[in-house]
């Protein structure tokens, strides 16, 4: 599994999980969704030609404004940037890759698939109808038009893969930049490209963890008839909080990266260093962490009250303070500057330019009086594509920039610029009409005789606009296979090391190990290291440089689990929208023996076969039998199979493909060496995997904490008092969840007890005690079951009976569903340990403990989970 | 449209002062009037300064021989006898060189004075519009799927808002009242809209099981418009009336509520007769 095939191999494109390669499949993709997201928007602005519409119908044009807006904001914009993310980040920061190569191509996967499930939805009686906001309770299938039930779920589960996606990429960067920099390479001097990713994951962990508990609610009152959203006791408001909690430092997310390109592109093309750096970081940082105190600002118009509207103006308005320090300090790199007016430079510049318009029609609507005035119009619509586009078009820039050192060529200068002036015109001619017609109210399409005219401008502006781009497709098309060869770095006065090495970089990237500790980039040859470079120090002033001939031999880079890891999730999401709620969690239940038999038969392939894979095998019949017991029980096993309808075995086969791939990518061999000799402050004692788990688990407390959350919000709008009441339980019993309680904590224990045995080589004592927290959770379950059992099947109170139950139901079972994924690992571990890992060698046993952090953080969850649903 | 009084205000140079009782659309478009002058002052210094710096600057940008940009080393005279940091290839960017970090804080501060000033304007006037005059009476508003109801203290409901002009008149938004908001799946319920009416400068969530308050008052006579705002299914985009607030001279109104006996005869002398509020 080890080598790629070359890049005229169709197969390389699809086992790669080199960073370059993921990051021009990324770059090709997010093309691809801006062209469908693109054609809608026209749609829409043929659509706006005259008051009362042209070709929709009032659902259709729904669909098209909910589907542009998702695809831009979600499939377009945030990817784009990371294709750029993932290709020069690692070459920015002298890493070889990013620190988790095989979670990265799984990101690109489920991110492709997620955005083909959501295009699939079109065709399933039709996509959501709520606009991007999806705001409560229009999102739910109660208010959902029934031809288009499935086509809506499918949506939000497209969306459910997407935050999968994004969580694995924050996670994969966060490791990278802060673990894996070139040896005398701080924190504070990475480029300002770079920094700007690093601040967007950060806000990407957190944020999305927010939006994903928000699609799980959302995806459980679609699957599961819960009612989250459409409980009148603020189901709706609660969509709200969570989705703009999510939604505001989305902007940022997506502003962030071509904040970064603007930067470094006006640094090159200005021939000057960024004015005031540090205080640019700084006030990039201050926005990432003020951006989490903004959101109600999309809410004046609800019922928030007056001192909490007043805070969210002033931390709104407040803001544009940093933003205009970073604007000023692009402005004044220019002063004194040796100006080239270059394509990349005439794109940054258009974009500050616009950037500023949107900016300050943004100040207005954080006045609060003038929002109640704007909010839900045209003046929304313009600011918000005003500052989203205008990092569209700073990424356009990046593109222009960085395409000689991807491809190794030179685009036509001409033609760049023809494109820009179309742009920038086009654009102007699109967006800026819509302010003087504001009183339009948003996605309507009748709106006063009057703003017909500027409505027919905003069109012919929206053609423009498009057109340009098909000067760049055949510029950038062409330009491939033009002789305008390019040697390291074709620009003047560019800084960082991306451009030290030749263009396109080598497969190895660097032609040694970079180094900064001389105080410049030097490569440095190691005796130490395998990457068969000759020379010691390859001098990178004069920008010719050394390509590394060989590749390292002990690293891998192709491995055809992520694709199917996610091709299993895209099967669940176009199959589970059209599965009946009695049906829902049966194909995942079915999937769990299969996982068990496919640990055993992967175990025996890869590790040699030993008696625990025939044990796994063997014990998967009786599991799968017991769960077509249950299954004959629920739907009977001849008429429930009958009945069941074709997205039912879809999703089935998803599920068993899931359980398959993720059997396979556990036992496979996949070696990636932790650097070393690495700037690795603040995370010097801890390694990637560990780092990787931390800011996982991070992100996890916001789901849970969301979830949460949601529950107190709705309480306290229901009444604290009168919750369980009002379910019939005035004295709920107590008992189950204190005994489950113990149970976890000693399993907690135990898995440490695993750990240190781990490290002292006893084989038999790593395996009892990974086995006795195996135990554990089982017994947690046992009496879980026993205590649903008893409240759902015996007291009929069900997650459907009223909003008690479904808080009840969705919380403890996601927190049930975290520990059956620990059960599974520790299946997987104890297979691994009986075979002969972790207690024979030192380093491996570490698994074991980043598996234990995982479960403490399950142990800690019940911790909350226990008063909040058992005593309060 | 366009706002058109705020451009009548700029142009005729009216100083557009609180008057003794503001509508909500005065208040409106003083602000709005503030943030567009600011605004475009703002906007236009800015960007001329940057076009007219992005111009000063150019240097002439013709490749050197065999490459795609300029030879760097033409300028090494210069380089030696300025003080500022250009770029060089495998730096550690630390350290700026000299210039740009003062006029970076002066002009931070001055954008941040302008942005102070622009809060507490916006603060002060939206305390007022935030403030609901006493003698208001309320109104309910029902907004459902694809239309308003209107409830007049007296429980009598109609399609149009018929108000009074030069009266403040409280509305009490919702989709659905508590408690009547349904189970869900079974067809009753309501979605999210908003009541907004953009000549009156008023608007307002309607949420399901909740109430939002706004106030409206209008010193013309006529017809406004009103429409939703917030998506709500396949109708949403002909949820708009032209003639959704019929402002009615007083005594007309007076007539009028008599007749659908919208409000009891004794308040509705009360509430028409009181003087008009005093500037808060």
């Amino acid at each position: 599994m080890a080598d790629l095939p070359p890049r005229s191999s169709v197969k390389r494109w699809l086992v790669t999980t080199n960073h370059k390669d993921i990051g021009i499949l990324y770059l090709i993709t997010s093309i691809f969704f801006l062209v469908v997201a693109g054609v809608l928007a026209l749609l829409i602005r043929l659509q706006m030609l005259e008051s009362g519409g042209t070709i929709l119908g009032g659902a259709e044009y729904n669909q098209v404004v909910t589907a542009h807006g998702l695809l831009m904001v979600f499939w377009f914009l945030s990817p784009f940037a990371f294709a750029f993310a993932n290709y020069l980040v690692p070459l920015q920061i002298g890493a070889k890759d990013l620190a988790f190569p095989r979670l990265n191509a799984m990101s690109y996967w489920l991110y492709l698939f997620s955005g083909l499930a959501l295009i699939a939805s079109f065709f399933q009686g039709g996509t959501h109808e709520g606009g991007w906001t999806l705001y409560a309770p229009l999102n739910v299938p109660a208010f959902v038009p029934r031809v288009a039930e499935m086509g809506e779920t499918t949506a939000v589960i497209g969306l459910v893969l997407f935050v999968t996606s994004v969580t694995l990429g924050s996670v994969n960067f966060l490791t990278t930049i802060y673990r894996m920099r070139a040896e005398g390479l701080r924190m504070r001097d990475i480029p300002l490209f770079s920094m700007s990713i690093l601040l967007t994951v950060w806000m990407m962990l957190f944020a999305f963890a927010a939006l994903l508990a928000a699609t799980i609610l959302l995806s459980s009152d679609h699957l599961l008839a819960t009612q989250y959203f459409t409980d009148e006791h603020g189901g709706s408001m609660l969509w709200a909080h969570l989705f703009w909690f999510f939604g505001h430092p989305e902007v940022y997310i997506v502003f962030f990266p071509a904040l970064g390109a603007m930067a470094e592109i006006i640094q090159t093309f200005s021939g000057r260093r960024l004015v005031g750096r540090k205080w640019f970081i700084i006030a990039m940082a201050l926005v990432a962490v003020q951006s989490f105190i903004v959101w109600m600002h999309h809410m004046f118009l609800t019922s928030i009250n007056l001192p909490i509207k007043t805070i969210f103006m002033v931390t709104t308005v407040g803001i544009s303070l940093p933003f205009d320090l970073m604007v000023f300090a692009l402005i004044y790199t220019m002063i004194k500057g040796r100006i080239r007016w270059k394509t990349p430079f005439l794109f940054a510049l258009g974009a500050l330019l616009i950037f500023i318009l949107g900016g300050i029609t943004g100040v207005f609507l954080g006045a609060v009086a003038l929002d109640y005035q704007f909010r839900g119009s045209y003046w929304v619509v313009a600011h918000f594509h005003y500052v989203m586009a205008s990092g569209a078009v700073a990424l356009i820039g990046g593109l222009y920039y960085w395409y000689p050192k991807i491809t190794g060529k030179m685009y036509n200068e001409f033609l760049g610029k023809v494109h820009f002036v179309f742009a920038f015109i086009g654009f102007n001619m699109l967006y800026f009409p819509m302010f003087l017609v504001w009183e339009t109210p948003r996605r309507v399409f009748e709106f006063p005789e009057g703003f017909t005219l500027w409505h027919q401008v905003a069109t012919a502006g929206a053609f423009l606009f498009a057109a340009s781009f098909l000067i760049m497709f055949y510029n950038l098309f062409r330009s491939l296979y033009s002789d305008r060869t390019v040697d390291s770095s074709p620009w003047a006065y560019t800084g960082s090391a991306e451009w030290a090495i030749e263009s396109p970089p080598p497969e190895g990237n660097f032609p040694g190990r970079p180094s900064f500790a001389s105080g410049k980039l030097d490569f440095v040859s190691d005796p130490a290291t395998d990457g068969g470079v000759e020379d010691g120090h390859a001098a990178t002033d004069g920008g010719v440089a050394h390509a590394s001939t060989g590749h390292d031999v002990h690293m891998d880079h192709a491995s055809w689990w992520p694709l199917l890891v996610s091709l299993s999730g895209l099967l669940v999401a176009v199959g589970i929208g059209g599965i009946p709620a009695s049906y829902v969690l049966w194909p995942f239940a079915f999937a769990l023996p299969f996982f068990v038999a496919f640990l055993g038969i992967e175990g025996a392939r890869q590790d040699g076969r030993a008696r625990i894979h025939d044990l796994y095998v063997v014990l998967s019949v009786p599991f799968l039998l017991a769960l077509l017991g249950g299954f004959h029980f629920h739907h009977g096993l001849v008429d429930g199979f009958a009945g069941a309808n074709n997205t039912f075995y879809l999703t089935l086969v998803g599920a068993v493909l899931g359980a398959y791939t993720f059997a396979g990518i556990g036992y496979e061999k996949f070696n990636v060496p932790e650097p070393e000799l690495t700037e690795a402050w603040p995370f010097e004692n801890v390694t990637n995997t560990k780092l990787g788990m931390w800011t996982f688990l991070g992100s996890d407390i916001i789901l849970f904490g969301a979830l949460i959350g949601s529950m107190i919000f709705i309480r306290f709008q229901f009444g604290w008092t009168d919750w369980w009441p009002a379910a019939g339980y005035t004295d709920k019993a107590v008992w189950p969840g204190l005994v489950n309680t113990y149970v976890l904590l000693a399993s907690s224990f135990t898995i440490v007890l695993a750990y240190v045995y781990a490290k002292r080589g006893s084989r038999r004592k790593t395996l009892a005690f990974l086995s006795l927290t195996f135990a554990g959770a089982a017994v947690f379950l046992v009496n879980k079951a026993y205590e649903w059992n008893e409240l759902y099947i015996n007291q009929g109170w069900t997650h459907t009976s009223d909003i008690m139950g479904s808080t009840y139901y969705l919380t403890t079972g996601l927190h049930a569903a975290h520990v059956i994924v620990g059960m599974l690992i520790l299946l997987f571990l104890i297979a691994r340990a009986y075979t002969g890992a972790y207690w024979s060698d030192d380093e491996d046993a570490h698994t074991v403990e980043y598996f234990g952090l995982y479960w403490h953080f399950v142990d800690i969850v019940w911790l909350f989970l226990f008063p909040l649903f058992y005593i309060l | 449209m366009l706002g058109s009084r705020v451009i009548l205000n700029i142009l005729s140079g009216d100083p557009t002062v609180a008057q003794v009782s503001r509508d909500p659309t005065d208040v409106f478009n003083d602000l709005l009037t503030a943030f567009l002058v600011m605004g475009t002052i703002v906007g236009v210094v800015v960007v001329a300064y940057i076009l007219h710096s992005a111009y000063k600057y150019k240097i002439d940008d013709t490749p050197a021989e065999g490459q795609y940009d300029i030879d760097t080393s033409t300028f090494a005279d210069e380089d030696e006898t300025e003080s500022v940091a250009r770029p060089q290839l495998g730096e550690i960017p630390s350290g700026v060189g000299k210039g740009g970090g003062k006029k970076l804080f002066l002009s931070f501060a001055i954008s941040a004075l302008i942005v102070v000033g622009l809060i507490i304007f916006a603060y002060w006037n939206l305390l007022y519009i935030e403030d609901t005059p006493e003698d208001a009476i309320e109104i309910g508003v029902d907004a459902n799927q694809y239309d308003y109801e209107y409830t007049y203290p007296s429980g009598e409901t109609t399609s149009q808002l018929f108000i009074p002009a030069d009266k403040p008149v409280e509305l009490n938004v919702t989709a659905c009242h508590p408690g009547e908001c349904g189970t869900p799946g079974e067809g009753d319920g309501e979605v999210w809209h908003t009541w907004h009416s953009q000549d009156l400068s008023a608007g307002a969530d309607a949420i399901p099981g909740q109430y939002t308050q706004t106030w409206v008052q209008e010193s013309d006579p006529g017809e406004y418009r009103v429409q939703c705002q917030e998506l709500c299914g396949a109708g949403h985009s002909s949820m708009n009336f032209d003639d959704g607030v019929v402002v009615m001279e007083q005594d007309e109104f007076q007539d009028w509520c008599e007749d659908e006996e919208c409000m009891d005869d004794e308040e509705l002398d009360n509430w028409l007769n009181s003087p008009a509020e005093g500037d808060n």
